[in-house]
């Protein structure tokens, strides 16, 4: 059973000649599997360093991070990439899908980092796909894709390797609204029936009604906004 | 060839590009000696001009026409080959005083000129294998540049630089192998078509040998590529650092 995410106290530092910048200041978040939170801030609030700390792309100054119970603020590099692959799903703003790839072969190439690609990979790969509106769109390469069906793409990889912890950055970001709200509920329908841990750091306001907590990043520090869970719509 | 017919002689093939043909007959210039061609022999040519080959008595009358140019040395020869295994020139050499005893190798070395042309064409071959490794290795570099925003992505998503290494070592293998063949079938057309008086010729040895020189140089030369690929920092495909 996956535990989720939990960072305890994680700072920060940047050191910008003789001055410390402090990107992150002791954020302590818990994040429960199936549950859905957001963070949102203005730019330069450090919502990207927070995520990017959450996926074990970036060691933390201070503080621990547990994902699925496992500290990884001290792992070696090389142990980053294996927490990634196998515990971290990344939905990244638009266009982050490798151009060459069809859209079968864009979830396989997880496996494939992973070790070797079984039919039963590709049966999980296609139900994922199906799941997510695109049956008919497997075989197609990224630029023949619109933009929500980029980011359904997306949301697929992140789910393909069934990790315990799901990070969006901005996934909305280069979407209108219908298209936003679809990816969105998506996300949030994926996270509840899979039992994920799911953080997504977005500007748009429009879209906390699908999340259970919304936290509110600002100069580092991160706090709870809604303490109560606001109801799908 | 042979004693009864002494001024029958073999002559290298490419004198049948000029117009003989087997019973012509010639006067080698600065002789007096009629000479005819009994049949034709295949690359054998000194200083890229036609050899003859004839009887030895025949060769001495012609070479030492002028009274006395062979200083009183009664049935001169030039030089005495040997041909076998397990010959030791320096064996030989001290047994025949008087005499100088090299081997063939040694030999062609010293004859005037091939030196400095050999050695031009393997400066050139040698120059076109450093220049090779350059283009290679910026071509792939740049390719590898190209979609470092990729390989950022794969990072992120959890490739490790074994997998985008090997990724990029097994690319460059497969173009290298291919445009090594297609290199390869364009010399063997150039070969057909060039004119036959140019001493060129394509040993299959030779091919196979440069062509895994190639490849390693392509397969070196991407490492490069493989390091920068190394150095890409995941955090590019959140597309910003704060």
């Amino acid at each position: 059973m996956t535990q989720g995410l939990e960072m305890r106290s994680v700072s920060k530092f940047y050191d910008a000649g003789s001055e410390r910048i402090t990107a992150l200041d002791r954020v302590s978040i818990r994040v429960e599997p199936g549950e859905f939170v957001a963070v949102v801030g203005p730019s330069g609030s450090g919502k990207t360093t927070f995520l990017s700390i959450a996926g074990a792309l970036l060691k933390p100054s201070e503080g621990e991070v547990l994902l699925n119970g496992k500290n990884i603020a001290e792992l070696p590099d090389k142990q980053l990439a294996d927490i990634r692959l196998r515990e971290v799903g990344f939905i990244m703003q638009a266009s982050n899908l490798v151009p060459y790839l069809n859209v079968l072969d864009q979830l396989l190439v997880v496996k494939r980092m992973a070790g070797k690609v079984t039919p039963a990979d590709k049966a999980f790969a296609a139900e994922l796909l199906a799941e997510l509106g695109l049956a008919e769109r497997m075989k197609r390469c990224p630029e023949e894709l619109s933009g929500g069906e980029k980011q359904r793409v997306a949301i697929a990889r992140a789910l393909m390797n069934d990790p315990g912890v799901i990070l969006a950055d901005e996934p909305t970001a280069s979407l209108d609204t219908k298209r936003a709200h679809e990816v969105v509920s998506l996300i949030a329908k994926a996270v509840k029936t899979r039992r994920k841990a799911a953080v997504m750091v977005t500007h748009d306001e429009r879209l906390l009604s699908y999340c259970d907590k919304v936290y509110r990043m600002e100069d580092g520090r991160l706090s709870l906004s809604s303490p109560e869970p606001v109801p799908v719509s | 060839m042979d004693a009864g017919r002494p001024t029958y002689v073999l002559a290298n093939e490419s004198l049948k590009d000029e117009g003989f043909r087997v019973g012509d007959s010639f006067v080698l210039d600065g002789t007096a000696e009629m000479l005819t061609i009994a049949g034709f022999v295949r690359d054998q040519t000194y200083n890229h001009i036609a050899s003859v080959f004839i009887p030895i008595e025949t060769w001495r009358k012609l070479a030492f026409a002028a009274p006395g140019s062979d200083k009183g040395v009664r049935d001169p020869v030039n030089a005495i080959m040997l041909q076998g295994k397990n010959i030791d020139p320096n064996a030989i050499g001290e047994l025949l005083p008087g005499t100088e005893t090299v081997t063939r190798a040694h030999a062609v070395q010293g004859i005037s000129g091939y030196k400095e042309e050999t050695g031009t064409i393997f400066m050139m071959l040698g120059f076109l294998f450093v220049i090779s490794a350059f283009i290679v290795g910026v071509f792939f570099y740049v390719l590898t540049m190209q979609k470092s925003n990729q390989f950022g992505i794969m990072k992120a998503i959890g490739a490790k630089n074994g997998f985008l290494g090997k990724a990029v070592i097994s690319q460059v293998f497969v173009l290298s192998l291919a445009s090594i063949a297609v290199g390869i079938l364009l010399t063997c057309g150039t070969a057909a078509v060039l004119p036959k008086g140019m001493p060129f010729r394509l040993e299959t040895s030779w091919v196979i040998v440069y062509s895994l020189v190639l490849l390693a140089i392509a397969l070196l030369s991407s490492l490069v590529s493989v390091r920068t690929v190394v150095k890409i920092d995941p955090l590019k495909a959140l597309g910003r650092v704060e």
